[in-house]
């Protein structure tokens, strides 16, 4: 299944800016079931230094300075990703939740060792009782690890509205997990808070889900959005998706951008302006099959 | 520890065995000096101190609040074997930091074959990630680093902690030594104890070094958080010896991919920065503060290698307490050698042995007395000691602990010897540590290959810096032992330590720094911050001055024998003081009613000690102390002790119910000759450098703005101007002398406006403000060539050219209704010319210094 991609992000600002610092985390990477076949990334005014490298995580990251005076800043990445969709796995086959538990805190092969870096509290996602607790009737003594992480999925899913104006950036994944309120990336965070907190390693993931229209309307440009999932480990087998927003296992409509502790390491556009005055900030997202 | 145990452990008080040579010697002198002439010297250090400034703001955030640096008048004398020993320890833990550091950011082979527990980097908030292979090289040196230690009552020395991403201390330390050489010049100068200044030159070299520009001279800037830092004077004083740039955050900035200073002159790169900041607040663009400090795509310009940040960015994972356990096994495996100086026995509870011994001992706090802290020095998790929480606290605590035990390392704290302090006359004894300061200079790393258990083999940097370790240290006192390890704010105070060598110390110094005039060589080097600041606070000076020499007038009247309604003035001086907004209009004219004494008193008294009106003399005097802060370092110590003089005799100002015009005549009269004592310090002692000009236009455009608005008052007043308006005016103005000197006649408002508006002899009027603000601009840093004038000089020029062809008669011609229109004209035009040239100078001069902001984000 072949995908092009293409998200502008465009702040227009009350006041000249005369100075923009950015740091993009747009270009798709490449995963076990995804191919990133071209990238680009464009930026208006176009910037007196780009330059791109991968970070801690093996993620591509773009950074930009425009020199120049503007009113407008509008950062286009257009991508196309190939995906072939792995055999799903059977949950009742995979291994019990605690096995894996002990497995990545011996860490004794290298994969463990590397998911174990992902078991312990981020800037944005703390380890805490209150979500282990909330999650522990689930991972019952011996239960399969992915079954245990659907039912859970299922829960959020079920217990949780998705409520674009209960929550921003800066609201607490406390006070979504009490509100039982949130987006994407707060149902994301707060799987991750319940899986780190019974010691259960997990990643968040950023990128697209690719949406079909009712049937009998045409689909309309920019009506997509970015959204953000998250990742499971299971050692010998890897990581595997699984995204709280929808309750299914990610195959062939979920695009991958980038993966992190949370959305702070792979924050898809960031940036410090000079002057500037209030800006306003509109995102298009098109992701269409091709 | 065989060689290091120092010789005097069992020092008394009274100083009747001292079991070493140094005590002996020193106690014998002291004794000789006697008590009393040595609480002679101490005044005069206190004074000194007091005089420079040293202070320690601990409680920065309380309104203006410092804590006066703590400095006791006996030193604290090391052995030249005891600092041999200590020399050797630091320099090794110097080299072993900077190879723990290298490997963490870049092979991390000490995680992957479990010298280190991953935790260590994966559950540490101080590892930044972002700073991961941010530098090339294969080996890098940590730049500044300090050892905290103490002595333990059995002899032993102990390592407390190591800062390694901007340690404080070394400035405090080298005042401290300037301050008792003072005290002990005979003493000090027996010629055996080691002087600090090569280190500070080693230290110099080294940030030279440091540019990988390998420029002939590189610019250097230390990074401020600014007067609101608890070491802020240490910054001053540090940068100034040094002779490198003290620069904020908001004068630096980055353009393509280099940091640049801002300054009058335009844009300069910088290609060293000594960082007095955390890690975490040096990149807003990287690391997701919303701070206001910091410098937005810093990590990028090291990334480039176009500037280098002294020490290294990421540098805070070393002062993590969860590291402290490895470092013996850590110092064999890198360096080869021993651990010469051992830590505070300290567990790191990720370990499950380490854990299975607290949960043991935890409760018996008696035999076994712990701290409990964060394994990552994050500052959310509290220091608890356990001597002073109950059992089912402890139960509690346990509890906490067992849920992240990765989070927590336990220290058992040890009973640091005392050393005898000067207090109040006599000697008691206070518990001590001592902070000591290492720099590395030049460095060829060597690659050790190392094998596990004979199977695989990988390399490891073992870089073979060349260490210098200052020989001296900054001695920190406290009553209690439990301080060290609880909570720095509790320190008592501070000792000089003598380091004694076994020959005579040859006599170098670096304090010709300070006889050297500090600004910068090309003037256009100041930075537009350091300009704003110098411009406003001429501003606030003058502004100050005004509106208490309008005070004073109207107390002057008060507290006359005449009743006010027949004082023919008065109304005059209220509209004046309702127009520079001192009080409320209301209170200046009352309507139909006579003047009441009561109100006015009260409102007078509010108008000069109000905390909440934001005209009052209170607010003002604070806000030039504020901002004489910002530019502490360009004030002389005069200038400066001039200020808090000000500061103190409002603060402290209360008045006499019974008495409370004439004891506020009595300040007001006090403050104008305090200030007049500054303002001459900054005609006669400042050097003519572009600050000087910044303030002197600041003052000579709120000294014009005030004529004029003087000047429009007056003709505000119904019907032409009385005689005892106008001879009020000249009061307030400072020129009734010149006037009588100059027209030995009754007060007549031709002669007043021309000496107050037109001349440019009299520097209280605006002419000589105009004529002085042309020369000014006329010397600013330019970008266009000579034979066009910038704006600013078009408007001084024409402000100046309309005041010079001004004919008196003319502007004086008189309506019948008693106004003057084209002297009103004249007054407006003049007060918009000057608004316009504030503005323009704040335009082409200042604008650079807006700080750089976040933009916002949200989840889409």
């Amino acid at each position: 299944m072949k995908y092009k991609i293409s998200h502008t992000t465009r702040y227009q600002y009350s006041d000249d800016t005369s100075l923009s610092h950015n740091e993009l985390f747009l270009t798709p990477r490449d995963t076990q079931s995804q191919q990133c076949i071209q990238s680009s990334i464009q930026l208006f005014p176009s910037p007196s230094s780009i330059s791109s490298r991968l970070d801690y995580f093996g993620n591509s990251v773009t950074t930009t300075t425009i020199q120049s005076p503007h009113k407008v800043l509008e950062i286009s990445a257009v991508s196309q990703v190939n995906i072939t969709p792995l055999i799903p796995l059977i949950p009742e086959l995979t291994p019990p939740w605690e096995e894996v538990r002990n497995s990545v805190w011996n860490h004794i092969t290298y994969d463990d060792l590397d998911a174990f870096q992902f078991l312990f509290a981020s800037q944005m996602i703390p380890v805490d009782q209150r979500f282990g607790s909330w999650a522990l009737d689930i991972f019952l003594p011996g239960t399969p690890i992915l079954q245990a992480v659907m039912l859970l999925t299922n829960r959020i899913f079920t217990e949780f509205q998705y409520d674009p104006s209960a929550t921003a950036t800066s609201t607490p994944i406390e006070t979504a997990f009490e509100i039982r309120r949130g987006v994407c990336q707060d149902f994301a965070h707060i799987e991750i808070a319940c899986l780190r907190s019974l010691g259960l390693p997990a990643r968040y993931v950023s990128g697209y889900l690719h949406t079909l229209p009712p049937p009998d309307k045409p689909k309309l440009i920019g009506a997509d959005a970015s959204h953000a999932w998250l990742s499971i480990y299971i050692p010998n087998i890897g990581w595997v998706d699984i995204d709280p927003t929808n309750n299914v296992i990610p195959s062939d409509q979920h695009l991958t951008l980038a993966w992190g502790r949370d959305y702070s390491d792979v924050t898809p556009v960031k940036g410090t302006i000079l002057g500037g005055g209030t800006h306003q900030l509109t995102v298009a997202v098109d992701v269409n099959q091709i | 520890m065989e060689d290091g145990i120092t010789p005097f452990i069992n020092f008394t008080p009274d100083a009747k065995d001292p079991s070493s040579e140094h005590w002996q010697t020193l106690i014998s002198y002291l004794n000789n000096i006697g008590s009393k002439e040595l609480d002679r010297r101490w005044k005069k250090a206190v004074q000194i101190m007091h005089e420079h400034g040293v202070a320690y703001n601990i409680f920065s955030d309380k309104k203006g609040e410092e804590r006066p640096w703590q400095l006791d008048p006996i030193p604290f004398p090391i052995t030249a074997k005891t600092w041999s020993y200590l020399e050797k320890g630091v320099a090794q833990r110097t080299r072993l930091l900077s190879a723990i550091y290298t490997d963490i950011y870049g092979a991390q082979n000490l995680i992957r074959n479990n010298y280190l527990p991953p935790e260590f980097i994966f559950a540490n908030p101080r590892f930044l990630r972002q700073c991961h292979n941010l530098y090339s090289e294969t080996s890098l040196k940590l730049h500044l680093h300090s050892t905290d230690m103490c002595r333990s009552s059995d002899g032993e020395w102990r390592v407390i902690s190591d800062r390694t991403q901007s340690p404080s201390g070394a400035g405090y330390a080298l005042e401290n030594r300037i301050i008792l050489s003072r005290i002990l010049p005979r003493m000090f100068h027996s010629g055996k104890v080691l002087r600090l200044a090569p280190f500070f030159k080693t230290f110099t070299h080294s940030l030279m070094e440091l540019s990988r520009l390998a420029k002939r001279e590189p610019k250097i800037v230390m990074l401020s958080s600014g007067p609101s830092s608890p070491t802020y004077f240490e910054h001053v004083f540090l940068s100034r010896y040094l002779g490198i740039t003290l620069v904020e955050s908001s004068d630096l900035t980055v353009r393509n991919d280099s940091v640049l200073i801002k300054t009058l002159g335009g844009l300069h790169p910088v290609d060293v920065i000594l960082r007095r900041i955390d890690d975490m607040f040096c990149d807003p663009l990287i690391f997701n503060t919303a701070s206001a400090i910091g410098v937005p795509a810093l990590t990028q310009s090291i990334r480039a290698k176009n500037v280098d940040l002294c020490n290294p960015l990421g540098s805070g994972v070393l002062e993590t307490p969860a590291l402290i356990p490895f470092l013996p096994k850590l110092c064999r495996l890198l360096l080869d050698e021993n651990l010469l100086i051992e830590d505070t026995q300290t567990l790191w509870l990720g370990n499950i042995d380490a854990l299975k011994q607290v949960t043991a001992e935890i409760h018996n706090t008696e035999q076994n007395p712990m701290v409990i802290s964060s394994a990552f020095a994050t500052p959310n998790v509290p220091v608890i000691d356990t001597r002073a929480i109950t059992h089912e606290e402890i139960d509690i605590l346990i509890n906490k602990i067992q849920a992240t035990p990765y989070n927590y390392v336990a220290k058992y704290p040890i009973a640091p010897s005392t050393l005898p302090v000067w207090s109040g006359g006599k000697l008691d004894l206070h518990c001590s540590t001592i902070r000591m300061f290492s720099t590395a200079t030049s460095s060829s790393t060597v690659r050790a290959y190392v094998s596990i258990n004979g199977i695989s083999a990988f390399p490891l940097p073992t870089p073979q810096d060349k260490i210098s370790v200052m020989p001296g240290a900054l001695t920190l006192l406290s009553h209690t032992p439990e301080a060290f390890l609880v909570n720095i704010k509790e320190m008592q105070g501070s000792k000089d330590t003598w380091c004694f060598s076994n020959e005579v110390v040859e006599y170098k110094s670096m304090m010709h720094r300070f006889t050297e005039s500090i600004e910068i060589h090309r003037s256009s080097d100041l930075s537009s911050r350091v300009a704003d600041n110098m411009l406003w606070l001429g501003r606030y000076v003058e502004r100050t001055e005004g509106m208490l020499r309008v005070i004073r007038a109207v107390l002057n009247r008060l507290n006359s024998e005449t009743r006010l309604d027949m004082i023919g003035e008065f109304p005059f001086l209220m509209r004046i003081m309702a127009n520079i907004d001192i009080i409320p209009p209301a209170i200046s004219e009352p309507v139909d009613a006579p003047y009441s004494m009561r109100i006015l008193e009260a409102e007078i008294i509010k108008s000069m000690l109000s905390d909440e009106h934001v005209g009052s003399i209170k607010n003002a005097i604070q806000n030039l102390k504020r901002i004489a802060t910002s530019v502490r370092d360009r004030l002389s110590n005069d200038s400066w002790q001039i200020i808090r003089r000000m500061e103190n005799d409002i603060t402290n100002f209360a008045p006499h119910q019974r008495n409370q015009i004439s004891d506020a005549q009595e300040l007001i009269n006090e403050l104008i000759l305090t200030m007049s004592a500054f303002t001459g310090l900054m005609v006669e002692s400042m050097t003519r450098s572009m600050g000087w000009r910044f303030m002197e236009m600041g003052r000579r455009i709120e000294r014009a703005d005030y004529m004029l608005t003087m000047l429009q008052t007056l003709l505000s007043l119904n019907g032409k101007p009385k005689g005892h308006d106008l001879e009020a005016l000249l009061e307030v103005a400072d020129s009734t002398i010149t006037y009588h000197t100059r027209y030995r006649t009754t007060f007549q408002i031709e002669p007043v406006v021309d000496l107050l508006l037109l001349d440019e002899l009299n520097p209280r009027a605006v002419g000589f403000q105009m004529a002085s603000l042309f020369d000014h601009v006329e010397t600013l840093p330019r970008n266009t060539p000579r034979p066009f004038r910038t704006k600013e000089e078009k408007i001084t020029l024409d402000l100046t050219t309309h005041l010079r062809l001004t004919d008196i008669k003319e502007l004086m011609e008189i309506n019948r209704d008693g106004t003057i229109p084209k002297l009103n004209n004249l007054i407006e035009l003049i007060k918009n010319g000057v608004q316009q040239l504030a503005n323009q100078i704040t335009q082409h001069y200042l604008s650079r210094i807006e700080t750089e902001k976040q933009l916002r984000n949200f989840f889409e």
